[in-house]
C-alpha cells in the first residue's frame, strides 16, 4: 500500500521476466554418459513461444479496448441480455428461432453442421456449469466428469439393450449424471464452497482411472455406440442435418428450462445462497438441500450433451473426462459472465469456434489453447469479473436509477 | 510368520513414510495459506512442479560453470529451487489473490486455477511436453546406496497360506507377498532428514519468533492485526513464499526419487497434498504433517494389498471419507461463522 | 398478552469464554422487548442462539409452545422466527424487490416442475409472492426503490430493507440486531416508527440497541445483560432506576450514548 500501483506493477513484471527467463532463454543439455546436465543459451525457444503469445496478447489487448469503448459509447442497454430475456420469455419467438436455425441446416455443408453441433454441445455444458458456479456461487473443477458420465451411461445402456430408442438417451444421460452429482455433492456441500472444487477435481481423476481400468468400459479405447442407437438420417434429412436440428432444439430447450428455473423461487434462493449463506438460511432457505439441488441439476445437464455426444459421434472414450475439457467449459462460463445465461451461450460460441477455426491456419494453436484459457480465467477475474455479458440484473439497476 | 509380517510392515512403513514426508511438506503450504487467508491455494501443485524444474536448471547452470561435486551442487540446487519457487509463489499471490481479497470467494479461486493452468502450460510449451531426466550423476549416489535388513524365506509360509486359503485368494496373495527383506536407501534417509529439518525450522519460526507471532495474529484477525501495526500484506506474501519454498524442497526430492520430472507432475501431487491437509485439519500445521504421513502410508498399503493401478484413487477415497465423517480433519477445530 | 417466545436458561460458551450464561426471556405478541448491555455482553451471541446459528450448550427455546432449539436456522425461520443482522447482510447483487421475494421462500409452495412448465397455479403463487413483497416494501417505505440494486441503497434504507425482508417470512417474532446503528437522528426516528408499527401488527419484537433514547421510547420491557448474564429486567422506568444497571452499564457508557 505504501508503494504506488505503477511501481508494484513494474515489480511484478520484472519478477515475471526474471523467473521465466531460465525456461525461455536457456536449454538443458543432459550428458547421458556422465549423467550430468549443463545449460546453454537458446533464444530460439523464447522466440517460438513469444511469437505466438505476444500477438495473442496484443489481440486480447485490442479486444479489451474495443470492449471498453463499447461500454463507453455503445448502447446503454445490454443488448445481448435483453435479447435473451425476450427470447426465453416468449415461446413463439423461441420456436421461430429454432425453426430458422434448423432451416440453416439444409444450406450448410456437413462439416459446418458438425462444427455447429459441437458448439451446441458446449453451449449446453456452459449453461449447466453456470447453474453451480454462476447461480449458487460454487466452483466446480471437474465438470467434464459428468459429461463423460452421461456419455458412458448412454453407451452402456445402448449396448445392454439394442432396442433402446435414441431420443431416450437424453433423459438417461440426465438422470445418471444427476444422481452421480448428487452422490459426489452429498459429502462436501455441507462445507465451504472451495471443497466442492477439489472434490470434483478428484472425482474427475478417479472416474477417468475407473473408465480406463474397468473391462466394461473398454479401457483407453472407449466404447462404440451401436449403429442403431446413433442419430440417423430421416427421409430427406441427412444424418448431419438431423444431428444439427436435434442439437439446436435440445440446446434451446435446456436454455429455456434454466431460464425458467432462474426466474423462480428456486433460482432466487440459489442466488441468495451465493450472496450470503447465513442470511439465506435465516430467510428459511434450506441451504444444503438447495446447493445439492443446484449441483445435481448442473451435473444432470452435463449428462444431456454427454449422451447427445455419444449418439452423435458414435463412440465414447475417457478423454471426455479430461481436465482440459473441464477447463474449457469453465473458461466459457467465466468469459461469458458468471450467472448469465446468454453469457454462457456467447462464451461457448467464442471459445469453441475461435480455436477450432484458427487451427486450420495455425496448427500450433491447439498446444497453446489451454494456456490462453488459463490466462482468460485470471484476466477476467482481475479486470472484468462480471464477464462479457455481465449479468441480466444490470438492466434492472439501470431502470431502478432512472 | 511374525518376522515376515514385521518385515512387511517395516517395508511399507519406510516407503510410506518417505512418500508421506513429501506430501506433508507440500500440505504445509496449503494449510499455511488457508490458515492466513481462508482460501485454498490452487496453484500450489504447480509451485511444487516449478521447484522440480528450478533445481534441474540450477544444476545445469552449476554444471556449465564446472561444478560437479554432489556434496556442493545438491544443497545449492535445493536452495536455488526454494528461492525460485518462492518467487513464483509471491507472483501468484500478487497476481491471483491480492486484488481479489475482498471479492466473493469464487473470484480468487478462479484466478488461482487460471494461474495454475497458465504455469503448467507455460512449462509444457517452453521446456518440453515430454519428461526431463533428473541428472543421474546427482541422484544415483544417493538412490543406489541402499541397506538391506533381514532376509526371510517365504516359501514355507506361502505353502501354508496356499493350503489354508481358497484358491483365488491364495493366488492373489502369493503374487503380492514377495518381499523378503527391508530396503532403506540413502535418498530416503535424506528425505527424512530434510523434511524433519525444514519442519523443525518452520515450527521454530512460528512458535518462537516475533515473526511467527505476527503470522498467527494475522491468521486470527486480519483487521485487528493491521490495527496493531502489522504489515498484513507483507506477512501474507511471506506465507506464500514459505509454503512455496517447502513445496520446492519436496519437488527436488520427488524428482530425485523418481529420476524424471514432467510439467504435469504438480497436478496429482497437489490433489494428494491437499487431501493430506484436509485430513489433518486444514489450517492446522501439525495436522498437515500427520495427514501427509497417513496419506503416504495409505497409498503404499493400497498398492501393496490391492493394486497399484488404484493408487491414484486412494487419496480421493480418503478425501471423501474425511469430508463425510470428520470434515474438520483429525486436528482441526470447528470454526463458527462470524455473524 | 400471548406468549410467543420463551427462552429458558440459554447458555453458550466458546472454549473457556462463557458468552451467554443462563439467560431467560419471554417475548409477547405485539410488544417490544429490548436487550441492552455493554459491548461484549453477549447480546448478539444470544440472538445467534435463538435463531439456530449457534447450537446451545444448555437451555431451551420455545416458540409458540414448540421447542425450536436444536433446529437449523432455516427451520427456525420456518417456525416463525426472523431476524436482522448487526452488520447488514443483504443480498447485494439482487434488487430490493428480489431481496424481499427471497424472504417469501418458505411461505410459497414447492413447485420445481411447475416453475419450469409455468403452470397456472405457479403463476398464481408467483403473483401472490410479488404482491405481498410489494406490500412489505410499501410498509417499509421502500416502494420507490423496488428495482434498485440492494448494494446501491443508502445505509439507512439498507437497514429498512433488512427489516422488510425479515418480515417477508411472516414471522411471529422478529429479532432486530441494532436497527439504529450508524443512523442519524431523523433516520432513528423513522426506524422507531417502523418498529412500533411492526409490533402493532401483533408481532413480538426483540431489539438489541445501544441508543438509549430509542430503547426507552419503544420498549415495553427491557432485559439487561452483562458479561453474558441476566442482570436486570423490567419496564423502562424500572430499569432506569435500577442501581445495578446504572453501575454496570449506564454509568460507564454515559459519555457515549447519553
Amino acid at each position: 500500500m505504501s508503494k504506488s500501483p505503477l511501481a508494484t506493477r513494474l515489480a511484478v513484471i520484472a519478477g515475471l521476466l526474471v523467473l521465466t527467463a531460465p525456461f525461455l532463454w536457456t536449454k538443458l543439455d543432459p550428458d547421458f554418459n556422465t549423467g550430468f546436465v549443463s545449460l546453454s543459451l537458446a533464444p530460439s525457444n523464447a522466440i517460438q513461444f513469444l511469437s505466438v503469445v505476444l500477438p495473442a496478447a496484443v489481440v486480447g489487448w485490442l479486444l479489451a479496448g474495443i470492449g471498453f469503448l463499447w461500454g463507453r459509447f455503445g448502447p446503454t442497454k445490454p443488448v445481448i441480455a435483453t435479447g435473451s430475456q425476450k427470447l426465453f420469455e416468449s415461446p413463439r419467438l423461441l420456436v421461430a428461432t429454432c425453426a430458422v436455425l434448423a432451416g440453416f441446416g439444409f444450406f450448410m455443408s456437413a462439416k459446418f453442421l458438425s462444427l455447429g453441433t459441437f458448439v451446441c454441445i458446449h453451449m449446453m455444458l456452459a449453461i449447466g456449469l453456470n447453474v453451480t458456479i454462476g447461480f449458487t456461487g460454487l466452483l466446480v473443477l471437474g465438470y467434464a466428469a459428468f459429461y463423460a458420465t452421461g456419455a458412458y451411461a448412454f453407451a452402456l445402456v445402448a449396448h445392454a439393450c439394442p432396442w433402446f430408442p435414441t431420443w431416450a438417451a437424453l433423459p438417461v444421460g440426465f438422470l445418471v449424471a444427476a444422481s452421480t452429482g448428487f452422490l459426489v455433492g452429498l459429502p462436501c456441500l455441507r462445507l465451504r464452497g472451495d471443497y466442492l472444487a477439489i472434490v470434483t477435481l478428484g472425482f474427475a481423476e478417479a472416474l477417468r482411472e475407473l473408465l480406463r481400468n474397468l473391462p466394461q468400459t473398454g479401457g483407453d479405447m472407449g466404447l462404440l455406440v451401436p449403429t442403431s442407437a446413433r442419430i440417423q438420417s430421416l427421409g430427406p434429412v441427412g444424418q448431419a442435418q438431423a444431428s444439427w436440428i436435434a442439437a439446436v432444439a435440445v440446446t434451446l430447450f435446456v436454455g429455456l428450462v434454466i431460464h425458467r428455473l432462474y426466474h423462480s423461487r428456486i433460482g432466487r434462493a440459489w442466488i441468495a445462497i451465493r450472496e450470503d449463506e447465513t442470511a439465506a438460511a435465516m430467510m428459511g432457505i434450506p441451504v444444503v438441500r438447495l446447493k445439492l439441488l443446484a449441483f445435481s441439476v448442473s451435473a444432470g445437464i452435463a449428462g444431456v450433451p454427454g449422451a447427445f455426444f455419444a449418439g452423435f459421434a458414435g463412440f465414447v472414450d475417457p478423454s471426455t473426462a479430461t481436465f482440459e475439457q473441464s477447463v474449457l467449459i469453465l473458461a466459457m462460463v467465466i468469459l461469458g459472465g458468471i450467472g448469465s445465461l446468454p453469457g454462457s451461450i456467447l462464451g461457448a460460441l467464442v471459445l469453441y469456434l475461435v480455436p477450432t477455426l484458427l487451427r486450420d491456419w495455425f496448427p500450433a494453436i491447439s498446444d497453446y489453447r489451454l494456456l490462453f484459457f488459463g490466462a482468460i480465467l485470471v484476466a477476467m477475474m482481475l479486470f472484468r469479473p462480471q464477464g462479457l455479458c455481465g449479468s441480466p440484473r444490470h438492466k434492472l439497476e439501470l431502470e431502478g436509477k432512472s | 510368520m511374525r518376522a515376515l509380517l514385521f518385515a512387511l510392515m517395516l517395508e511399507i512403513l519406510v516407503n510410506g513414510l518417505a512418500r508421506g514426508a513429501i506430501y506433508a511438506l507440500i500440505a504445509l503450504g496449503y494449510t499455511m495459506v488457508y490458515g492466513i487467508l481462508g482460501m485454498i491455494n490452487f496453484a500450489h501443485g504447480e509451485i511444487f512442479m516449478l521447484g522440480m524444474f528450478g533445481a534441474v536448471y540450477a544444476l545445469g547452470a552449476l554444471g556449465s560453470a564446472g561444478l560437479m561435486a554432489v556434496g556442493i551442487t545438491l544443497p545449492l540446487a535445493i536452495v536455488a529451487a526454494m528461492v525460485f519457487s518462492a518467487g513464483f509463489g509471491i507472483l501468484n499471490e500478487r497476481i491471483a489473490y491480492r486484488k481479489l481479497r475482498g471479492a466473493h470467494l469464487l473470484a480468487p479461486l478462479t484466478s488461482a486455477i487460471g494461474m495454475s493452468i497458465v504455469l503448467q502450460n507455460f512449462v509444457m510449451l517452453s521446456v518440453t511436453k515430454g519428461k526431463v531426466d533428473f541428472p543421474r550423476a546427482i541422484a544415483a549416489p544417493l538412490a543406489d546406496t541402499t541397506w538391506t535388513f533381514g532376509s526371510w524365506d517365504l516359501s514355507s509360509i506361502q505353502a501354508t497360506i496356499l493350503s489354508v486359503l481358497p484358491d483365488v485368494w491364495a493366488r492373489w496373495m502369493a503374487s503380492k507377498w514377495v518381499v523378503q527383506s527391508v530396503h532403506l536407501s540413502a535418498l530416503q534417509l535424506l528425505i527424512f532428514a530434510i523434511t524433519l529439518g525444514l519442519m523443525g525450522l518452520l515450527f521454530w519460526l512460528i512458535q518462537r519468533t516475533r515473526l511467527g507471532i505476527a503470522l498467527r495474529a494475522v491468521a486470527q484477525d486480519r483487521t485487528m492485526a493491521s490495527l496493531c501495526g502489522m504489515k498484513v500484506d507483507g506477512l501474507i506474501t511471506l506465507t506464500f513464499a514459505l509454503g512455496s519454498a517447502l513445496a520446492a524442497s519436496a519437488g527436488v526430492m520427488v524428482s530425485m526419487y523418481q529420476g524424471v520430472l514432467r510439467f504435469d507432475a504438480g497436478y496429482m501431487m497437489g490433489l494428494k497434498a491437499f487431501t493430506a491437509a484436509v485430513l489433518g485439519g486444514i489450517g492446522n500445521i501439525p495436522g498437515a504433517v500427520i495427514g501427509g504421513l497417513l496419506i503416504g502410508l495409505a497409498e503404499d498399503l493400497t498398492s501393496f494389498t490391492i493394486a497399484s493401478e488404484w493408487k491414484q484413487s486412494t487419496a480421493f477415497a480418503i478425501l471423501i471419507l474425511v469430508l463425510w465423517l470428520r470434515p474438520r480433519g483429525l486436528l482441526g477445530e470447528r470454526v463458527a461463522d462470524k455473524v | 398478552m400471548t406468549l410467543v417466545l420463551k427462552a429458558t436458561g440459554v447458555t453458550k460458551s466458546f472454549g473457556g469464554l462463557k458468552a451467554v450464561q443462563n439467560v431467560s426471556i419471554e417475548a409477547h405478541a405485539g410488544q417490544v422487548l429490548s436487550i441492552i448491555g455493554p459491548n461484549g455482553a453477549g447480546k448478539t451471541t444470544f440472538f445467534n442462539c435463538l435463531s439456530g446459528i449457534y447450537p446451545l450448550d444448555s437451555g431451551t427455546v420455545e416458540l409458540a409452545g414448540k421447542r425450536i432449539n436444536g433446529l437449523a436456522p432455516h427451520q427456525v425461520s420456518r417456525a416463525g422466527l426472523s431476524r436482522s443482522f448487526q452488520n447488514i447482510r443483504l443480498f447485494p447483487e439482487m434488487t430490493v424487490l428480489q431481496n424481499v421475494l427471497v424472504g417469501r421462500f418458505s411461505r410459497s409452495p414447492r413447485q420445481i416442475l411447475a416453475s419450469v412448465l409455468r403452470t397456472r397455479s405457479w403463476r398464481r403463487e408467483e403473483d401472490k409472492a410479488l404482491a405481498r413483497s410489494k406490500e412489505l416494501l410499501e410498509f417499509a417505505g421502500l416502494s420507490a426503490r423496488a428495482q434498485a440494486w440492494a448494494r446501491a441503497l443508502p445505509y439507512g434504507l439498507q437497514r429498512r430493507l433488512e427489516v422488510a425482508r425479515a418480515l417477508a417470512t411472516d414471522p411471529k417474532i422478529l429479532l432486530l440486531d441494532e436497527p439504529g446503528a450508524g443512523m442519524n437522528p431523523q433516520e432513528i426516528g423513522e426506524m422507531m416508527g417502523l418498529v412500533k408499527s411492526i409490533a402493532n401488527l401483533g408481532i413480538a419484537v426483540v431489539v438489541i440497541e445501544h441508543h438509549m433514547k430509542l430503547v426507552m421510547e419503544i420498549s415495553d420491557r427491557i432485559v439487561v445483560l452483562d458479561h453474558g448474564e441476566h442482570l436486570a429486567e423490567g419496564t423502562p422506568e424500572e430499569v432506569r432506576r435500577n442501581p445495578r444497571v446504572v453501575e454496570a452499564y449506564l454509568g460507564r457508557s454515559e459519555d457515549q450514548h447519553g
